[in-house]
């Protein structure tokens, strides 16, 4: 998000606009699924897909979610080291065994409140955005629809790899995994159809006003400077400009909930995908002891990704791998989810409306574009770095 | 459940989560067995759970990552119902199925 705001200052956060309302398309279609046929969407995409391209989407989407897992712990040591000054590997082993004993020892619903409230810390960069009185009007101008005229090609296509990078970012599919793996757990129904549309709406749209808080503060502080941040140490500056120090630390903190709690997720949602399409028992509101392969699961998934941090790549390098792998894995994900969502055999009254799939197929299509173009991007322009 | 078109047979339950007797996730239909009856209307004869099944439905280099080559055969007449997953009559040790989850279970204790 920064970097886009700080190369391109309000130009792309129209992109972030359009792929929340996708977000939000899907994830009340994923949450109506599991309302409605009580499967999660590993399960349908399984029996949608058959075995074979049902199988290749879990191989890529577990690539992709270990990736996001590892990008997001060696993000927690970054924050820690920060904060402690302390040696970066040893924090990402303390904050990998932080985050494990977080699932063992912790209830699911302490998890949700201790991650979810500590986290709106970051809302310290929304505050921050309002405190340095932006342009307002360019701000407007951004949320406009645009391809820039006049930009060089090194631009254009450094424009387009960041737009892909912003859809894929903002639409993570394990966002769904978990979500609609939440659902079917907590029992859903058709009475909650509108808690889910809710839900889906608020939550999805809460994230993204927070990425579009941290582009303008980029945008605004960073990009007029010359300073391209690509540390997580450069990005908590942000709230540091108006607030001082006071600022720091509560983005800080911010941060570190924030990226502990998106581990958690992710971790869990590879464990969600391999035991659904195997049809081994799994539950995030289970103990361990309880749901042994699905433990095992998500044990393995977080030493992988540890494992992964201790190579020495950045976590910043591993969140654009995350972000170009996430983005193909996309429409093998979303693609079941469209043809059960307007199945009325499965979903009877609550197949999708003429809304539904009408924005449903025209986000598919522009994920399926996305998809085709990210990897070509991210080699064109060294992953937005030409 | 009996079907003019296979094809139905096959949608009906094939990749389908299974649940015991007791509402326990305990697999996923790999495959069904079939047989035409005189009036040439298929039946739905077996369902086959397990990775001995997974090499004709899927590429070679694929599953040969996976482990084990059990099959488990569920006759029809313990089959309760299909919809969004099948429902078995018995419970899952009864019918060999989910014995590596059912192992760790009885190992930690909690079933």
């Amino acid at each position: 998000m920064s970097q886009a705001g700080s190369r391109f200052d309000y130009r792309l956060l129209w992109v972030i606009v359009v792929a929340t309302i996708g977000i939000m398309v899907f994830s009340e279609m994923s949450g109506r699924v599991a309302a409605m046929s009580r499967q999660p969407l590993f399960n349908v995409i399984r029996h949608r897909l058959g075995f074979s391209l049902g199988l290749l989407t879990l191989v890529g989407a577990l690539i992709s979610t270990l990736i996001t897992c590892a990008a997001e712990i060696g993000g927690v040591a970054l924050v820690l080291q920060l904060l402690t000054g302390w040696s970066y590997t040893l924090l990402a082993v303390v904050a990998t065994a932080l985050l494990i004993l977080s699932i063992y020892l912790l209830p699911f619903k302490w998890i949700e409140r201790t991650y979810g409230l500590l986290g709106l810390f970051m809302l310290v960069f929304g505050a921050a955005l309002l405190a340095i009185h932006p342009p307002w009007n360019e701000i407007a101008g951004g949320l406009k629809p645009q391809i820039p005229l006049g930009m060089s090609q090194r631009d254009l296509l450094g424009y387009g790899y960041f737009a892909v990078a912003l859809i894929s970012a903002v639409m993570f599919p394990y966002e769904l995994y978990f979500y609609s793996s939440g659902g079917v757990e907590d029992g859903w129904s058709s009475a909650d159809i509108a808690t889910n549309r809710v839900t889906s709406f608020l939550g999805m749209g809460l994230g993204s006003l927070l990425a579009m808080a941290l582009l303008c503060l980029s945008a605004q502080e960073f990009g007029p400077k010359g300073i391209s941040p690509e540390m997580i140490g450069t990005v908590v500056l942000e709230p540091g400009l108006p607030f001082g120090k006071l600022g720091i630390l509560l983005g800080l903190l911010g941060m570190l909930f924030a990226i502990g709690g998106a581990a958690i997720e992710t971790c869990l949602a590879c464990a969600y995908g391999v035991c659904q399409f195997f049809g081994w028992r799994w539950g995030r509101h289970k103990k361990p002891a309880q749901t042994p392969l699905f433990t095992a699961s998500w044990l393995v998934v977080f030493v992988l990704a540890l494992g992964i941090v201790l190579t020495g790549m950045e976590p910043t390098e591993l969140a654009d791998y995350a972000i170009v792998s996430a983005i193909v894995v996309l429409p093998l994900s979303f693609l079941p989810l469209l043809l059960v969502g307007r199945d009325r055999t499965f979903m009877r009254d609550k197949a999708n409306g003429v809304l539904a799939n009408t924005l449903g197929w025209a986000y598919y299509a522009l994920i399926v574009v996305a998809a085709v173009a990210a990897i070509p991007l991210y080699l064109l322009t060294s992953g937005g770095k030409l | 459940m009996r079907a003019a078109d296979p094809h139905h047979l096959i949608r009906a339950y094939r990749d389908l989560e299974l649940l015991d007797r007791d509402g326990q996730i305990c697999g996923m239909v790999d495959d069904i067995e079939m047989a035409q009856g005189e009036a040439g209307v298929w039946e739905m004869t077996a369902l086959l759970v397990g990775p001995g099944v997974w090499d004709r439905r899927a590429p070679r280099w694929l599953t040969s990552l996976l482990p084990g080559h059990k099959t488990v055969r569920i006759d029809a007449a313990d089959v309760a119902s299909t919809g969004s997953a099948v429902r078995l009559m018995k419970r899952a040790d009864e019918l060999g199925l989910a014995r590596v989850e059912h192992r760790l279970l009885r190992r930690f204790g909690s079933r």
